[in-house]
C-alpha cells in the first residue's frame, strides 16, 4: 500500500511536469535515457565492502540546470531495469523515490534561484553551486525519507531507524554529493561556450577510477582466497581438521553480528577464527595423528600451539587485532586455560567468543581420538562450561542463536551488504 | 650503488627541474601575479595532491595523480582566460605547482615522514615543458594571449598539450624508477603496465580543468578535482590490498619455518636471489611479483611430510621425493583457487630442466627458483668466497640436464656485478 502510494504521489508530481516536458521534450528524453543507463550502472567508490551509489542523484544534479524543477517526468524512466532482477514493487517504489527526490530538488533548486538554461553562464557559478547544495540536500532527505518509510513498514526487516539514517547519512552520501558537484558542472560546461565535447572528457578519469575500484575488488578476493590457503596449510597435517577454520570463521561472524558487534570487528573476528588453529602446523606430525590420550610432554607442545600461530601470522599488518584472539583462544573462563591463564575479562573479547565456537565445531566433528557428537549434546556441554570455561553472556547468545534452528549453517555469504539508499532489499 | 642508472637521470631531472623552478619564481617576480585568487586555489589543490601521495598499481612510490592533474591543467591555462579573465602564463603556473609541491612536503615533513619524492621533479619538469612547448607552438609569431575565444583549434591544442604531458612523464618515470638491473625497455613497458592508467585519467582531468575554466573559473579546477580524488582513495586502498597479500604470502612460508622444516631465512634469501636473477633475464615486474611468491613459498610442501628433513635442504631429498613436496605445495594453492601462475612454479621448480615442457610459460620462472634454491642449500646463510665458487661450479655441471643453463649465467652476473 506504502508502494503504491508512494507510486501516485510520483506521478502526480510527474503529471504536473508533463507541459514543461512537452515544451523541451529532447532534454527530457535525453534524461530519460540517463536515468535508465543510471539504473544499468553500479558506481563504487571503494573497493570491497560492496557500497554502491545511487546514480539516481547524481543524474538529477545534472538536470536542475537543465530542466529546472520539471526533472519527476524523466526520473520515473528509472523503472526500466535491464540486466539485474529486481521484483516488481521494489522497482516501483525506487523509480517514485527518484522521481519524488528529484521532483523536491528541482523545485528547491529553482526556488533558490538557481540558475536554468541559457541564464547559466551569466550569473556568478557560486550562487549556482549553493542552490545545488540545497536542492541535493532535498533530494537526500526525500531518497531518506521514503526509504525509512518502507524500512519501517516492511516486517522482514529488523534494522533499527537509528541504523537507516546512519547509513543513509554515511561516506556514501558525501561521495555522491561530490559527484553530484561534478555532473552539475557537466551541465554546465554542456551549456557553457565550448559545448558538449568538453564535459564528455570527464568520464574518462571517472571510469579509470572505477576500473582502479575494481581491480582492488579483485585484489581482496586473491587476497581472501591466499589467507584461506594458510589456513589450510594446516590440513596437509591433519586431515581431521578440514574445513574448522572457515567453520569457525563463519560461526564467530555470525554470533558477533548477534552480539550486535561493529561490522569492521565481525569481519577481523572471521579471520581470527579462519587462522585461530594456525600454529599446530608447529606441532609434531605424530601427535596431532595420535589417537588415544597423550602423554604430558605431548600435550605440553600442543599448549604452545596458539603462541606459534601468532608467529605466523604476526607479519600480517591489517590482521592485529585478531593476534589477541589466535593468542588467548584457549583461555578459559575460571583462569585455567592456556597459554596464559588470563580469567574473565581479561581474556580478550575476541578469545572468548572463538573459544565458544571453536569448542562447539571441535565437538560436532570427528577427531583421530573420538567421534563426533551431536548438535543437542554439544549444546549441553557448552551450556555446563558456562562461566567455568566460556563467558556466560557469548554461551547463552551462542546457544539461542543455534536454538533458532539456523545453526549451524552452511557457508554463509560474504556478509550483509549495504544497500545504496532507495534501493531496499 | 645498484640505482645508479636511474640515479643519473633522476639528478639531471632534479636539476632542471631546480633550474626551471628558479626561472619561472624569477620571471613570476618580475611580472608580478596575474591572478592570485586562482594560484591560492591551485597550490591549495597541489598541495593536497601531493600529501594524498599513493604507490602506483606497478608498485612505484610517490606518485600524485590529483597534483599532476591540477598542475598541468593550470599550465594548459596559459594563454587562454579562466572566467572571462585572462589566464596567468606558464611562468607563473610552475611557480604555483612548486609551491604546491613546497606546502605537500611541508605537512609530510612536520609528520615526520619522508618529505620528497623522486616522482616530484618528474611531475614539475613534465608540467612545466609541455606548458612551454603548448605555449610556443600555439603561439608562433604571436603575442599576449593566444585564444580570444574558445574554438575547437583551442581544444584541440590543449588535448594535445595534456597527452604530451602524460607521455613525458612516463618515460621521465621509466627512466628513473625501476631497477638499474632490467632494461630501460623493460622499464618503460612495467611503467606503462603501472602508470599508463592513472597518468590518462590525470592528464584527462587537466585538459577538462583547463577547458572548464573559460566559463566556470576557479571552480572548474575545484570541482573536476573530484574524480581524481575518489580515483586516489582506491588506488590507496589498492596499494595496501598489494602490501597484505604480499604479507601473506610471507605469512605462508613462515608456517613452514615456525614449524621446522626449514631454516629460518632460506626463503627469503631464495626469493631475494630469484628477483634478482629474474631482473638479469629481464622478467617484467607482474612476473618478478609471481617469481618471488613462488620462491618464498617453495618449501611449504613440506609441511605434508610426516617429519621434517633435517637442515631443510630440499637437495638432500630424492629426486621422486622433491617433486612429491613440490606437488604439495602448489596444491595448497590450488585448493584455495588463488594465484595459478606461482603454484605453477612451485610444481615445476622441482622439475629437472631437461624434463620440463618446453610449452610451459613458467620455464624461465622454475628454472630460476630451482637455481635460486639450490645455490643457497649449497652455500648457507653465511656464504664465503670458497663455497661460492664451490657451489656455482656444482651448479654449473649440472647446466643443461638439473637446471637452465640461462639463468646459471644470470646467477653468475648476480654474484659477479652483485
Amino acid at each position: 500500500l506504502y508502494v503504491y502510494g508512494s507510486l501516485l504521489a510520483a506521478l502526480a508530481a510527474a503529471a504536473v511536469c508533463v507541459p514543461a516536458s512537452m515544451q523541451r521534450w529532447p532534454t527530457h528524453l535525453f534524461f530519460a535515457a540517463l536515468f535508465v543507463i543510471g539504473q544499468q550502472l553500479r558506481l563504487r567508490v571503494r573497493p570491497s565492502d560492496g557500497m554502491a551509489l545511487s546514480v539516481n542523484a547524481i543524474i538529477a544534479a545534472a538536470s536542475y540546470p537543465l530542466l529546472g524543477w520539471a526533472a519527476a517526468l524523466p526520473a520515473l524512466a528509472s523503472v526500466v531495469q535491464l540486466r539485474r532482477r529486481v521484483p516488481r514493487e521494489a522497482r516501483l517504489f525506487n523509480a517514485a523515490t527518484a522521481a519524488l527526490s528529484a521532483f523536491a530538488g528541482g523545485v528547491v533548486y529553482t526556488v533558490t534561484g538557481g540558475p536554468v538554461g541559457a541564464q547559466i553562464t551569466e550569473g556568478p557559478v557560486a550562487t549556482a553551486l549553493g542552490s545545488l547544495v540545497v536542492a541535493m540536500a532535498a533530494f537526500t532527505a526525500t531518497n531518506v525519507a521514503m526509504l525509512a518509510g518502507v524500512m519501517y513498514l516492511d516486517p522482514r526487516s529488523h534494522t533499527p531507524m537509528a541504523q537507516i539514517v546512519r547509513r543513509a547519512v554515511s561516506t556514501a552520501t558525501l561521495q555522491q554529493w561530490a559527484f553530484g558537484f561534478v555532473s552539475f558542472m557537466v551541465a554546465q560546461l554542456w551549456l557553457g561556450s565550448v559545448g558538449p565535447i568538453a564535459s564528455l572528457l570527464i568520464l574518462l578519469p571517472i571510469a579509470i577510477g572505477q576500473v582502479m575500484i575494481a581491480r582492488g575488488e579483485a585484489e581482496q578476493r586473491v587476497h581472501e582466497a591466499t589467507l584461506l590457503a594458510l589456513a589450510q596449510a594446516l590440513e596437509t597435517k591433519d586431515p581431521y581438521t578440514r574445513g574448522h577454520g572457515e567453520r569457525v570463521a563463519a560461526g564467530s561472524r555470525e554470533l558477533a553480528r548477534d552480539l550486535g558487534w561493529d561490522p569492521a570487528a565481525v569481519q577481523m573476528v572471521g579471520y581470527a577464527g579462519l587462522l585461530h588453529d594456525v600454529g599446530k602446523i608447529a606441532v609434531p606430525t605424530g601427535i596431532i595423528r595420535k589417537r588415544g590420550p597423550l602423554t604430558s610432554p605431548e600435550y605440553e607442545s600442543v599448549k604452545l600451539h596458539p603462541l606459534r600461530g601468532v608467529e605466523v601470522v604476526r607479519g600480517i599488518e591489517f590482521l592485529r587485532d585478531a593476534l589477541d584472539g589466535i593468542r588467548h583462544h584457549h583461555e578459559r573462563y575460571d583462569g585455567s586455560g592456556y597459554p596464559t591463564g588470563l580469567a574473565g575479562d581479561q581474556i580478550p573479547l575476541f578469545a572468548r567468543l572463538l573459544a565458544v565456537v571453536d569448542a562447539y565445531d571441535a565437538m560436532t566433528t570427528a577427531r583421530t581420538y573420538r567421534r563426533p557428537r551431536s548438535h543437542e549434546e554439544a549444546l549441553a556441554e557448552l551450556t555446563s562450561g558456562r562461566g567455568s570455561q566460556f563467558d556466560p553472556v557469548q554461551v547463552d547468545a551462542f546457544v539461542a542463536l543455534a536454538r533458532q534452528g539456523t545453526w549451524p549453517r552452511p557457508q554463509p555469504g560474504r556478509g550483509r551488504r549495504a544497500g545504496a539508499p532507495e534501493r531496499p532489499r | 650503488m645498484s640505482w645508479r642508472r636511474g640515479n643519473d637521470v633522476l639528478w639531471l631531472v632534479s636539476l632542471a627541474a631546480a633550474g626551471l623552478t628558479l626561472w619561472c619564481v624569477t620571471r613570476t617576480a618580475l611580472l608580478g601575479l596575474q591572478a592570485v585568487w586562482l594560484d591560492i586555489v591551485f597550490v591549495l589543490i597541489i598541495g593536497l595532491g601531493e600529501v594524498l601521495r599513493v604507490r602506483t598499481p606497478g608498485g612505484a612510490s610517490g606518485s600524485a595523480p590529483m597534483s599532476l592533474a591540477a598542475g598541468a591543467g593550470l599550465a594548459l591555462l596559459a594563454g587562454s582566460y579562466h572566467g572571462g579573465r585572462p589566464a596567468p602564463p606558464v611562468c607563473e603556473a610552475v611557480t604555483v605547482v612548486a609551491a604546491g609541491m613546497v606546502l605537500g612536503s611541508l605537512v609530510f615533513a612536520l609528520g615526520r615522514r619522508e618529505a620528497l619524492t623522486a616522482r616530484m621533479p618528474l611531475r614539475l619538469v613534465s608540467v612545466a615543458v609541455a606548458g612551454e612547448v603548448f605555449h610556443l607552438v600555439a603561439g608562433l609569431g604571436r603575442h599576449g594571449h593566444l585564444f580570444a575565444r574558445p574554438d575547437h583549434w583551442w581544444v584541440v591544442a590543449t588535448l594535445g598539450a595534456a597527452a604530451l604531458i602524460g607521455v613525458l612523464y612516463l618515460v621521465l618515470a621509466a627512466l628513473t624508477g625501476g631497477s638499474a638491473r632490467a632494461s630501460v625497455r623493460t622499464r618503460l613497458l612495467d611503467e606503462l603496465d603501472g602508470s599508463a592508467l592513472v597518468c590518462a585519467a590525470a592528464v584527462a582531468t587537466a585538459s577538462v580543468i583547463a577547458i572548464g575554466s573559460w566559463d566556470l573559473g576557479v571552480w572548474s579546477a575545484i570541482i573536476f578535482s573530484i574524480p581524481m580524488l575518489v580515483t586516489t582513495g582506491a588506488l590507496r586502498r589498492y596499494a595496501v590490498i598489494r602490501q597484505t597479500q604480499a604479507q601473506t604470502v610471507r605469512a605462508l612460508s613462515r608456517a613452514a619455518e615456525v614449524a621446522g622444516y626449514i631454516e629460518v631465512g632460506h626463503s627469503d634469501r631464495v626469493a631475494d636471489l630469484s628477483v634478482r636473477i629474474g631482473e638479469v633475464l629481464g622478467l617484467r615486474s607482474r612476473r618478478l611479483n609471481e617469481l618471488r611468491s613462488a620462491a618464498l613459498m617453495h618449501d611449504i610442501g613440506q609441511l605434508s611430510l610426516r617429519e621434517p628433513i633435517p637442515g631443510g635442504a630440499t637437495l638432500l631429498a630424492t629426486g621422486p621425493q622433491r617433486l612429491d613436496i613440490a606437488r604439495r605445495g602448489a596444491q595448497v594453492l590450488e585448493r584455495a583457487a588463488v594465484l595459478p601462475a606461482v603454484a605453477r612454479i612451485m610444481a615445476e621448480q622441482a622439475v629437472p630442466y631437461c624434463e620440463l615442457a618446453d610449452d610451459s610459460p613458467v620455464r624461465t620462472e622454475a628454472g630460476v627458483v630451482a637455481v635460486a634454491n639450490a645455490y643457497d642449500d649449497l652455500v648457507g646463510a653465511e656464504p664465503s668466497f670458497q663455497r661460492q665458487a664451490q657451489a656455482l661450479e656444482r651448479l654449473r655441471l649440472g647446466a643443461g640436464s638439473q637446471y637452465d643453463p640461462a639463468v646459471v649465467e644470470a646467477l653468475e652476473q648476480v654474484l659477479v656485478h652483485g
